[in-house]
């Protein structure tokens, strides 16, 4: 059996305002397993961005143990996770946070410039070739700006996939498309799986929820639903 | 390399306002101290390497009757004395023109070609001869006089031309502008006119041995009392040091207050350079946390902040390096040219260079490391983290108090803009910093502006005089007396006696303050005519008839001398007397070119003397001298008919008070101009920082914008946030910074008149400076909150609400 490339356990998160503890997650506990495509649902404001935050190392639980491949990560100090997130973790934003100042290229080869695990030339040419595969070759040398929400959170996909990472994040990656590129977003995701990765992604659109392999519902801190998706019963 | 140094491009270069207000903040103290520090470090070396290079006298003594070679030749065995060069230089009357008034002038005549001391140099055309005279530079250019003009002399009585041949430098004139007489060159042909036989001379130009100022005050007293053996007197005895030019005191002080506030232009610069730095971090926070979220690590948030904050330094020096360097250049040639030295080649000052650099380079990286620490230190959570808007204003009490204040007493627009202001108190605190330090300079010089003119207003409300003529001989009141009061307009005269002298006790000679010597003057009892302010002790009274003495509170300072104490006084041919201290006296300004006075009873010279009723200096004071104009006319006319009937006049004891307050005047406006000027350089720092910060809180805010624009607010009505908050600011510190200058500004007037005006000062805070400053704070702040009130009035709503 495949050790779980993601273990949460007993998970807790509180914030403080002004006096007040604010519990935000309550006890959650699941693994991922390598290949898996998870689907984070719920209604607002129940914890979901606060539990993929928890995944990412951007945020730290206030009880509990989050280890995603291998690594514990309240363990780390900031400067550990920034290494340890360019080289095993790609995120995408619900709001694409491209660099604005250089271009959809060279956001790629950021992050390989960051680890260093390839020679300069190479990450040029990584950069193209994943660029390629999300159709945006022929936009390399094009600014954020210049470019529509859709290509913009394309990029960001490549841009995620620069290390070739074994786990990608996504913060509800399609919150700011229409239909149509929400569904060409999916489309990847999916190729993206295929292709051995695995994907925790937070999303609101229950439709496309329903192409994930897993989904789980969080309500009010808490993991309410654990379940296969009908697509993966299917496969 | 990394393509994040593309990100350092962009934001050099495609935020053009940002970088150019980023460049002008660090420009503008790194200027400062370039052009100040250049200065200081040319002027005093162009002063002294000119002073050095004519071969200064150690001593100049002015003698009362004429000694030949002869004399000369024996003055020159005296053991100390390196070498005389003797000279003449009397009073003259001239006019530029048939139909001018007649004015005092001094005509020197040397021995042009065998110069040892004080050497004159010829600038234009020839020397002196044939029948023609040379124009001291200073002179011709004060008074518009050149080569083939002509001017008037007075000789015994009648009017001769004299064609000007040439133009000299003279390195020991006072300036025209500082209150000096015209200068004229004549050679000993063309002074034998005037009554001077050649071979001749009055003034005796020495060198001493192994010099130092009390070898030559010894050297001095030997040459006098020779002098006196034969019958000759001296008028005065000037001392100078060979190593450092006279004019010396007046810069050094203007210096060291100088240098003082470039820094504190720096300083401002360098929190500009902070506060941009924040405000630039700040929004660029979410970037900041991108980069960390894909595995940047805090070591290249630091590279890059650093890097950028580099480039700003080296373009900001680009600009103020070479500016800097031409200002020093200039304001240092304009201030030699004054003191009548040539300064022409350009120099750059290795000592400012570098400062600049350091300035320019390590101030900012240093004012910029801790808003770059604090976002290399940011977690990504901090960094990307949003909470809708409105959600960074505090609860802290300050913010309640404000929230108060403005739903009690103002309206909604109003409210918004100055809770706005509080919204970033670090932000405030840092602007506010520069512009309450921009006000309370200005405020400052401001009150030594009128803390000068009540000094001088009220040292001449105490001489009761017009005009004070000093004779070159004493003369008896019977003679002179008659010839002062034919003036139609005479309220009142009075002849003084002085005598020069030098302070002793017990054998030692004393140090007087002031750079032309001490002079005994024996007042009338009960004179009318002047009252100094008296520190211990008390004035001359009616019924003091004995040696008794009031003089300044510095000498006696200098030489712990106290009242009661007892002194010799040497008065050359006179001899040695005792004097009591009865009272000592505040010097409201002397220096270079004054003589110091110690008062007596009129009386205990004559005694001595052996001579009634007799007086070297005539003071008048008349109805119809209230303007300088008046009192000028007066002294002249006065001065012609003494003239005319062939009694010497004595310029360095004349005086007309309303002039000589002019000159002071003249001599410190450079100087307050100064001031001012970096006062003003303090202030356009503040409005920069100001309108970068306001710049920054249109970027920060631009949520909140869209969102009031969906609710219906217009452009202007955005724009005008925008110039209330810039206002609000002006005025807060214009709230802050007048109670400051209050409390700081009477002990640093004092300081700042003494050291850099040698100044006593009386106080008066200047009370409409607090309101032009009221004024010109208003205007700065109005003019900063312009572009970026435009910024935030063009912005669209939807871009304002998808802003990320």
């Amino acid at each position: 059996m495949n050790q779980p490339i993601i273990a949460v356990t007993d998970l807790y998160k509180n914030y403080r305002a002004g006096e007040t503890e604010i519990p935000v997650l309550r006890g959650v506990s699941f693994d991922v397993t390598p290949g898996e495509f998870v689907a984070i649902v719920g209604p607002s404001g129940n914890g979901k961005t606060t539990l993929l935050n928890m995944l990412t190392g951007i945020d730290h639980p206030t009880r509990g143990t989050v280890r995603v491949n291998g690594v514990t990560l309240n363990t780390l100090n900031e400067d550990q996770l920034a290494e340890w997130r360019g080289a095993s973790l790609g995120i995408v934003f619900q709001f694409f946070q491209l660099l604005p100042a250089l271009s959809l290229l060279q956001n790629i080869i950021l992050p390989m410039d960051f680890t260093k695990t390839l020679p300069p030339k190479q990450r040029k040419e990584r950069a193209l070739h994943l660029l390629e595969q999300v159709g945006l070759a022929d936009q390399a040398h094009k600014l954020p700006s210049a470019v529509s929400g859709g290509q913009q959170q394309r990029a960001a996909i490549a841009r995620a996939l620069a290390n070739d990472p074994p786990l990608i994040v996504a913060d509800e990656p399609t919150g700011n498309l229409d239909a149509k590129t929400s569904a060409e977003v999916f489309d990847l995701f999916a190729h993206l799986t295929g292709q051995g990765k695995t994907l925790v992604m937070v999303t609101h659109n229950m439709e496309l929820a329903r192409q994930a392999s897993r989904v789980l519902e969080v309500v009010s801190g808490q993991i309410v639903r654990d379940e296969l998706s009908p697509r993966a019963v299917l496969a | 390399m990394s393509v994040l140094w593309q990100k350092v491009w962009d934001d050099l270069w495609h935020h053009k306002s940002r970088t150019l207000l980023a460049i002008l903040s660090i420009a503008a103290g790194v200027f400062s101290v370039g052009a100040i520090f250049g200065m200081v470090d040319q002027m005093l070396a162009g002063m002294d390497a000119a002073h050095r290079a004519v071969s200064p006298s150690h001593i100049n003594i002015i003698l009362r009757n004429y000694v030949d070679q002869e004399i000369v030749a024996e003055l020159k065995e005296l053991a100390g004395v390196a070498d005389i060069d003797p000279v003449n230089q009397v009073t003259v009357r001239y006019k530029t023109s048939p139909e001018a008034d007649w004015e005092l002038g001094t005509l020197v005549q040397r021995d042009y070609e065998n110069q040892v001391y004080d050497v004159v140099v010829l600038k234009d055309g020839a020397w002196a001869a044939d029948g023609k005279i040379s124009i001291e530079r200073l002179s011709g250019q004060y008074w518009e006089t050149g080569l083939g003009d002509e001017v008037i002399f007075d000789v015994g009585g009648e009017e001769q031309t004299f064609e000007v041949s040439g133009s000299i430098r003279h390195p020991f004139v006072q300036p025209p502008l500082f209150g000096g007489q015209a200068h004229f060159f004549t050679d000993s042909a063309g002074l034998e006119a005037f009554g001077i036989p050649a071979g001749f001379y009055g003034q005796l130009l020495v060198q001493v041995d192994d010099y130092s100022l009390e070898r030559s005050k010894e050297i001095a007293a030997d040459i006098r009392s020779e002098l006196g053996k034969k019958g000759i007197g001296v008028i005065v005895t000037l001392y100078q040091d060979p190593e450092k030019h006279w004019g010396r005191m007046f810069v050094e002080g203007i210096n060291a207050v100088m240098q003082v506030m470039a820094v504190v232009a720096l300083f401002l610069s360098v929190i500009l350079v902070l506060n941009t730095m924040t405000a630039l971090i700040t929004q660029q926070t979410d970037q900041i946390g991108i980069i960390k979220s894909i595995g940047g690590r805090s070591g290249d948030i630091v590279r890059i902040y650093f890097v950028e904050v580099l480039i700003l330094g080296l373009l900001a020096l680009a600009v103020a390096l070479p500016a800097g360097a031409a200002f020093a250049f200039l304001m240092s040639q304009w201030f030699l040219n004054l003191f009548n030295i040539d300064y022409e080649t350009f120099v750059l000052s290795p000592l400012a260079a570098w400062l600049q650099v350091g300035a320019a380079l390590l101030a900012p990286l240093l004012a910029a490391l801790p808003p770059i620490l604090r976002g290399a230190r940011m977690t990504v959570r901090e960094a990307i983290a949003t909470y809708g808007i409105g959600s960074d204003y505090g609860n802290s009490p300050l913010d309640k108090a404000v929230e108060k204040f403005a739903a009690l007493f103002l309206s909604s627009l109003f409210a918004v803009s100055l809770g706005n202001l509080f919204r970033r108190k670090g932000r405030l605190t840092l602007t506010l910093f520069v512009l309450v330090t921009a006000g309370v300079m200005f405020l400052m010089v401001m009150t030594l502006i009128s803390s000068v003119n009540l000094t001088l207003d009220n040292e001449l409300a105490r001489r009761a005089f017009d005009v004070r003529l000093g004779l070159s001989r004493s003369q008896p009141a019977e003679t002179i007396m008659p010839l002062v009061e034919e003036e139609p307009e005479i309220i009142a005269s009075e002849l003084w006696y002085s005598r020069n002298a030098t302070l002793l006790r017990e054998g030692e000679r004393l140090d007087d303050s002031a750079g032309l010597g001490a002079q005994l003057i024996g007042i009338p009892p009960a004179s009318g005519m002047y009252r100094p302010v008296i520190i211990s002790g008390r004035w001359l009274e009616a019924g003091d008839t004995g040696n008794y003495i009031v003089l300044s509170q510095e000498t006696a300072d200098k030489n712990d001398l106290q009242v009661g104490d007892s002194v010799s006084l040497d008065l050359g041919d006179l001899g040695e007397s005792s004097w009591e201290i009865i009272g000592t006296y505040r010097v409201v300004y002397g220096g270079g070119f004054a003589v110091e006075p110690i008062y007596a009873p009129i009386e205990a010279l004559e005694t001595i003397t052996g001579a009634s009723d007799s007086g070297t200096q005539v003071l008048i004071r008349a109805e119809n001298a209230d303007t300088l104009d008046d009192a000028v006319a007066l002294a002249e006319r006065l001065n012609d008919r003494l003239e005319d009937e062939q009694i010497g006049i004595d310029f360095y004891t004349s005086l007309v008070p309303l002039e000589e307050r002019d000159y002071v005047n003249n001599q410190f406006a450079s100087v307050i101009s100064t001031l001012l000027g970096l006062a003003m350089i303090a202030a356009s720092v503040g409005a920069i920082g100001l309108t970068g910060a306001l710049a920054i809180s249109v970027v920060e805010r631009t949520r909140e914008i869209g969102v009031m624009r969906s609710m219906g607010a217009k452009s202007g009505v955005i724009a005008s946030l925008y110039l209330m908050e810039g206002a609000l600011q002006g005025l807060l510190s214009w709230l802050i910074s007048v109670p400051i200058a209050y409390a700081v500004s009477q002990p640093l007037a004092r300081l700042l008149g003494q050291r850099m005006l040698e100044l006593d000062l009386d106080y008066a805070f200047n009370t409409s400076a607090v309101f032009i400053w009221l004024a010109v704070v208003l205007v700065f702040a109005f003019s900063a909150s312009i572009w970026p009130a435009r910024l935030a009035a063009r912005a669209r709503v939807r871009e304002n609400l998808v802003y990320q």
